[in-house]
């Protein structure tokens, strides 16, 4: 049983404490929500770990005008787009070096067989989706939040979150479609 | 595909993705999170300083982090497994006998000399002292991707059946093999190469292909061509013959489309099985002969029903083991 301290109180020892409280509370969740995003365990792990490092740093400033989870996931999915964004500045860097896409596409490929080995097909089907509509996704099916939290999360209006989710539902439904057997 | 269906399938994918993030414990990140701290406590300089401080260690000690958990993914069974002269780009273990790990498949890459892709599939076993030796290999040629190995079990069987395939998504093609493993020998009972525009999946013991077919593939004999190609479905169900003389399948019920082939996968070349069948729904359409492997029945799925197919050593015995078929509009 995690028992929460005292935010409030002040002091290294009581900041360190709070944020190994917020680590084993919310680590694994954080963890998955980067992973949704960037579909790379080690990315996702490396990501998770600046979260923390970034909360342990706005501790202090933290007002607790939303909730400690609501702050966190909003953290990640900062962390998230700027890796993202910078990985795709990365993919730009080395035109001519077709064996740095190569190992970027296999990579992908690596990534994809162990959602299905260590998950299954279904969920690795459903990772493929595009990210802006596998996002809403997972946290509505996978995660269980409602469309009003996702939308806080993401920094959506819930109708887009809506929206999103209904396409993707059209999407996977093609995917999906006379596949029984696959 | 319906809501209901949809949601059902969310449900499962659910499961799975639980299942997937079951294997990842963040106690590991919860200490690289405390030490990246540490590191950076009495660093007094903000901006860019204490960014840059923070994150040269931090480099390091992330890429020795993804190093060891990458070993750590490759390597599931520990330091016990071969010395590869190359790496593997996939490592799985495997049962095939009573133990959970008794086996292990690595696929390796490897080029030729016009540098395409191949891959060489190998497959060990684990021996009493922990060593591993090569019991089967197969090379796949111009294959880009591994798939993840599937193991069939007969129920109450004597044999284990190891399935590995690759794909090319380039050019759009499937190779796999379906290997025996049986008394510490090993039979290859299935291998197909170049399956265009191919899906292969491994479902309650059956092997499941989809294919795309030119416009006169299975074309018979005064049959009208049809028009364009289309997608032909066969589905592989291995059968062991036990030593008390029935015959075992992998599976006993079986849906298939109309149109579709199903082949029994065998290895008992001297005494074929006797076979009675629902000749509405299913026709016989090779017997030993023609066959996708020297001991090999195919049936097709003529009509839409459902059909009984026994299986036995001799005609009328007793012995006789039953497979349900029930055959659906394509």
């Amino acid at each position: 049983m995690l028992t929460q301290p005292n935010p409030r109180t002040t002091g290294a020892d009581n900041k360190k404490e709070v944020l190994e409280y917020l680590m084993k509370r919310f680590g694994d969740r954080v963890f998955k929500l980067a992973y949704y995003y960037v579909r790379d365990r080690y990315h996702a792990e490396d990501i998770a770990q600046e979260v923390f490092c970034k909360v342990y740093e706005k501790l202090d400033s933290f007002r607790g005008d939303s909730s400690y989870y609501t702050w966190i996931y909003r953290i990640t999915v900062n962390k998230c787009r700027d890796f993202l964004a910078s990985s795709s500045f990365k993919r730009l860097l080395p035109w001519g070096d077709l064996s740095t896409i190569e190992k970027q596409r296999n990579q992908a490929d690596t990534n994809r067989l162990l959602e299905q080995v260590e998950g299954g097909e279904l969920f690795s089907r459903v990772m493929d989706l595009p990210t802006r509509y596998r996002m809403v996704v997972v946290l509505y099916y996978f995660e269980q939040m409602t469309t009003v939290e996702i939308a806080e999360v993401l920094g959506l209006k819930e109708s887009t979150v809506r929206t999103r989710l209904c396409r993707a539902r059209e999407m996977l439904k093609k995917t999906l479609a006379g596949e029984e057997y696959i | 595909m319906n809501d209901k269906d949809l949601d059902k399938k969310l449900s499962t994918a659910r499961s799975q993705s639980e299942r997937f993030f079951d294997k990842f414990d963040f106690d590991r990140g919860i200490r690289m999170v405390q030490r990246r701290i540490e590191e950076n406590r009495g660093v007094r300089n903000g901006g860019i300083k204490r960014y840059i401080t923070g994150r040269v260690p931090l480099a390091g000690a992330a890429a020795a982090l993804t190093i060891a958990l990458l070993l750590l993914v490759l390597d599931p069974v520990g330091h016990l497994g071969p010395a590869n002269p190359g790496t593997p780009i996939l490592q799985q273990a495997i049962g095939m006998d009573e133990e959970r790990d008794s086996h292990m498949v690595n696929y390796f890459r490897f080029d030729n000399p016009n540098s395409d892709n191949n891959l060489l599939a190998v497959l060990w076993r684990k021996g009493s002292k922990g060593n591993y030796e090569v019991i089967y290999s197969s090379i796949m040629e111009n294959a880009y991707t591994p798939n993840p190995v599937a193991v069939i079990t007969i129920p109450s069987g004597e044999s284990s059946f190891a399935f590995v395939s690759s794909s090319s998504k380039d050019e759009n093609y499937i190779h796999y093999r379906l290997v025996k493993y049986s008394s510490s020998t090993v039979t290859e009972y299935l291998e197909e190469n170049y399956v265009p525009s191919g899906k292969i999946q491994v479902i309650n013991g059956m092997i499941f292909e989809e294919r795309t077919i030119p416009a006169d593939y299975n074309l018979q004999a005064g049959e009208v061509k049809p028009p364009k190609p289309g997608k032909a479905y066969r589905y592989f169900i291995p059968v062991e013959l036990r030593s008390d003389g029935s015959f075992a399948l992998a599976t006993n019920r079986v849906r298939l489309k109309k149109g579709a082939i199903l082949t029994l996968l065998t290895d008992i070349l001297d005494e074929p099985p006797a076979i009675e069948y629902d000749t509405e729904v299913l026709g016989i359409k090779s017997n030993q002969t023609g066959g996708v492997s020297s001991s090999s029945i195919d049936f097709e799925a003529k009509k839409e029903g459902t059909a009984s197919l026994k299986i036995g050593k001799k005609p009328g015995t007793d012995n006789a083991n039953e497979l349900f078929i029930e055959v659906v509009g394509p």
